[in-house]
């Protein structure tokens, strides 16, 4: 047992470490997300430590895991971004006019906001600045979300004098944008949730007639599941619904 | 289903547009090149009829009347005329009727997720409860 824990926490020593070389090499100035790996760690260890179930599986199941976040840390933080875009972008732009109504510039406001900040999000924006600056290609550019707002600075930039107009419309455009996506959120999660109850309830079902030792035809069964997953095809073609009338 | 409509996104990006001191083309450019929507394709051709001093009413016969409106007034903006109050106002209306759109269909989802429920799933739980006793009772018999 002891020689276990022994390796156990060698192990996570080891892919601690790997975590860390993975993060100074993609040089994600990302403090917060160093410790919070730490953590992860320490609880995983927990867990294996007082789980009843087999330590080496879990233990395995969570260093794979765990891999494949520092691995694919970039991809993930993209994924996070790209959902969390409109709020970030609504917070910083209030920021920015508040700033500049303050009687700061906008190049001085931007700095201010994003400089000492270890939000992905304003290390993005510090990106988009500077190759503004040095106008060269970058793949954050490319990306949907940020092509607009990258035209907007580009226009800033060609008329500093109606920058606080600017960050105004684009602002508005978000908020409205936004408050859309919320009520349409709504929506799809009812029809989620509805889904999901109904494929536990009937898989629930199938699982417990087969513990029963109740035979089912095959014919019965395979119209079973056509009607059943008719119907959650149905459903989703419901969720998905058909384009704005207006 | 798009987030937002896609009439208030071009009246949106056309007066963002003006806002900042440019043209309505460069507007309805803006909206060509950033956004996807179920109006690119009527919005290019409608250009492309206002270029070619074409009637429009055909084109526009299937549209909604806001869109209808807008368009109206973009092709007033493109022959020169001061048209941000109009699209300020139209904006206002459209805001509106997009609510009302989304109001409408959120009250008619439980109805509508009612329906595979029944006429599908439902039969597929009785066909997975029921069958193996029919099919014992008819064995019987």
């Amino acid at each position: 047992m002891i020689i276990f824990f022994t390796f156990l926490s060698f192990g996570l020593l080891f892919v601690n470490r790997i975590v860390q070389i993975q993060l100074n090499r993609k040089t994600l100035p990302e403090a917060i997300l160093k410790s919070t790996i730490k953590k992860i760690i320490l609880f995983f260890w927990m867990i294996v430590c007082f789980s009843p179930w087999t330590p080496v599986l879990i233990s395995l199941f969570f260093v794979i895991l765990l891999l494949f976040v520092v691995f694919r840390l970039e991809f993930i933080l993209n994924i996070i971004l790209r959902r969390q875009f409109i709020p970030n972008m609504l917070q910083f732009l209030d920021e920015l006019t508040l700033l500049m109504t303050s009687g700061k510039s906008f190049n001085e406001s931007f700095r201010t906001i994003t400089l000492n900040s270890n939000h992905y999000f304003h290390i993005k924006l510090r990106e988009i600045n500077t190759v503004q600056l040095l106008n060269v290609h970058s793949p954050t550019i490319s990306q949907k979300e940020f092509s607009l707002f990258n035209q907007i600075l580009y226009l800033i930039d060609k008329n500093p004098h109606l920058a606080v107009e600017k960050i105004k419309s684009y602002r508005r455009l978000l908020h409205i944008q936004y408050v859309f996506k919320k009520k349409l959120q709504q929506k799809s999660y009812q029809i989620k949730v509805q889904a999901l109850i109904l494929s536990f309830l009937y898989f629930g079902l199938l699982i417990f007639l087969n513990f029963n030792h109740t035979k089912i035809a095959i014919s019965h069964l395979g119209l079973s599941l056509t009607l059943f997953f008719s119907g959650l095809l149905s459903l989703y073609l419901i969720g998905r619904d058909t384009k704005w009338k207006t | 289903m798009e987030n937002i409509s896609p009439t208030l996104l071009l009246l949106m990006e056309v007066r963002a547009a003006l806002e900042c001191g440019t043209s309505v083309r460069t507007g309805i450019k803006q909206f060509l090149s950033s956004n996807e929507t179920s109006i690119n394709d009527l919005v290019a051709k409608w250009i492309l009829y206002i270029d070619q001093n074409q009637d429009t009413t055909q084109l526009l016969r299937s549209s909604s009347s806001c869109r209808r409106t807008l368009f109206t007034i973009l092709e007033k903006g493109l022959n020169g005329v001061p048209i941000l109050p109009f699209l300020v106002e139209l904006e206002i209306e459209v805001l509106k009727s997009c609510e009302s759109e989304l109001y409408e269909r959120v009250n008619k989802l439980p109805f509508k997720l009612m329906l595979p429920v029944f006429f599908l799933m439902f039969p597929a739980y009785l066909i997975l409860l029921l069958g193996p006793f029919i099919e014992t009772l008819l064995s019987n018999l």
